[in-house]
């Protein structure tokens, strides 16, 4: 076990390095798991500020657990399981113009088939999918970040994977 | 290798050996996962600014700082005046509780009716002390000087000196407690006198007097006491308490050279001339006076 180096997270020198290390993840989690009306920044911003609230009795070790579930916690009041809308970025589409506007056609409504089949994943699975499939990061990765075993990172991001295959293929 | 743990592994970005890969490649729905895998890239959470949100939240806190410093000032001067209401409020409650106090200065008298009309009337030099709250029930008055009282009916009523307590039920009496000198008079009814722990009652007619730690009882055929109508009488009376009643009543200083001041003096000075009242206080003991200003000098024919 790692000796507590840092009693609390008061220095503010300590505080700004956690939340350059932990804010983005934060915020995609909270993006992942409740979309985007609900403001990630935001909730983030209210996280580290309750952190810094508990400074003193926050040891450096519990800093991230504290805000994920601070900042989960804050998102949960705030909405009572709103339908989760992610909002595709199309930044891709824009460039591509040697597409047939068949593909185009069939391409969008792929996305808002998919779109809609994301909603429909748990909110475990959303989470621990998204990060897995586009932060790129590897199932211990996440394991650490929520907390849980890495067997459940697999079981979740596997799961997600052919609910959406069921979903989106219609099977 | 299991269909699942093909693709698990595959999820976790690891790298696929070459049967691994075309064992995957051969599942149905591989290109359905792929696609999956890939479309998800699309949804990708909004660009995040670490540094720009960094500075938003330290513009938050420092603001919140500032926020939270005004409201604990403002909680602590809260607490403050909380402590100063309390203060000041029990010090009225307890210390100043409708506690009267009426003082007479020198050649001045007063009337006081007191709540349940008792008349008191005060001498010149003194004061009395009493609580308003509940006079009906704790009829207790505090005494410094000279006063006559017209008790009315009711509870025991008490008059407090620093030289004995005074008891009575209803009655008048005068009391005169003066530096070294102590005088209960009762005019009517009954009253009881306690000096050093010895009660003593008084009725009618009786005096009660300490003079010099000696008890005196004489008596006397006044109604009332002569000094409310403005005249002082002295029977048999060392010569000093008589000088001392009389720069009470004029506000001046007397100044003696010679003197027998324990002579007793028996007689009476009225309040409101103050040649005819020299004359009849230096006459009977072969004084004369000289009067200048404030000062008069008594000497030896």
């Amino acid at each position: 076990m790692s000796k507590d180096l840092f009693e609390n997270v008061c220095e503010e020198k300590l505080f700004s390095e956690l939340f350059k290390k932990h804010s983005k993840d934060l915020h995609d989690f909270i993006y992942y798991k409740y979309g985007e009306h609900i403001d990630p920044k935001d909730k983030v911003q209210e996280a580290f500020i309750k952190l810094w609230d508990n400074c003193k009795k926050t040891p450096l070790r519990k800093a991230k657990s504290f805000l994920f579930t601070v900042a989960n916690n804050l998102t949960l009041n705030e909405l009572k399981h709103n339908k989760v809308k992610l909002k595709f970025q199309q930044t891709d589409h824009i460039n591509k113009t040697n597409e047939s506007p068949h593909f185009v056609l069939e391409e969008k409504e792929y996305l808002i088939k998919y779109q809609n089949a994301l909603s429909k994943l748990t909110e475990a699975q959303r989470v621990a999918f998204l990060m897995n499939r586009i932060e790129g990061k590897k199932h211990q990765e996440i394991a650490g970040l929520l907390g849980i075993s890495r067997k459940a990172v697999e079981k979740r991001i596997y799961g997600a994977l052919e609910k959406l295959r069921k979903e989106i293929d219609g099977i | 290798m299991k269909k699942k743990d093909l693709i698990q592994k595959w999820l976790d970005h690891e790298q696929l050996t070459s049967t691994e890969s075309e064992a995957f490649k051969n599942l149905d729905a591989y290109d359905s996962y792929v696609k999956i895998s890939e479309t998800a890239k699309k949804f990708i959470s909004p660009q995040y600014n670490v540094e720009q949100n960094l500075q938003t939240l330290q513009d938050r806190l420092s603001e919140r700082q500032k926020i939270t410093n005004y409201r604990i000032n403002f909680t602590y001067l809260a607490r403050i005046a909380a402590v100063l209401v309390l203060a000041i409020g029990s010090y009225f409650m307890f210390f100043n509780q409708d506690i009267s106090t009426v003082d007479t200065l020198a050649s001045e008298k007063t009337l006081i009716n007191l709540p349940d009309q008792t008349e008191v009337t005060l001498n010149a030099l003194s004061s009395i002390t009493y609580q308003e709250e509940d006079w009906d029930d704790n009829r207790k008055i505090k005494l410094e000087g000279e006063a006559y009282f017209k008790v009315a009916k009711g509870k025991k009523f008490d008059v407090v000196t620093s030289s004995g307590i005074i008891s009575v039920l209803g009655t008048q009496f005068n009391v005169k407690q003066r530096e070294g000198f102590f005088e209960v008079v009762c005019y009517e009814g009954l009253v009881s006198v306690t000096y050093l722990e010895n009660a003593t009652q008084l009725s009618a007619g009786n005096v009660f007097r300490v003079l010099d730690k000696k008890i005196v009882k004489t008596q006397t055929s006044l109604t009332k006491p002569n000094w409310t109508e403005n005249r002082s009488t002295f029977s048999s009376t060392p010569y000093k308490y008589v000088l001392r009643e009389f720069e009470r009543q004029y506000n001046i200083i007397i100044i003696s050279k010679n003197l027998d001041q324990d002579k007793l003096f028996t007689g009476n000075f009225v309040h409101s001339d103050i040649q005819t009242a020299l004359q009849s206080i230096t006459i009977p003991m072969l004084l004369k006076y000289e009067m200048n200003d404030n000062n008069i000098t008594l000497y030896k024919q």
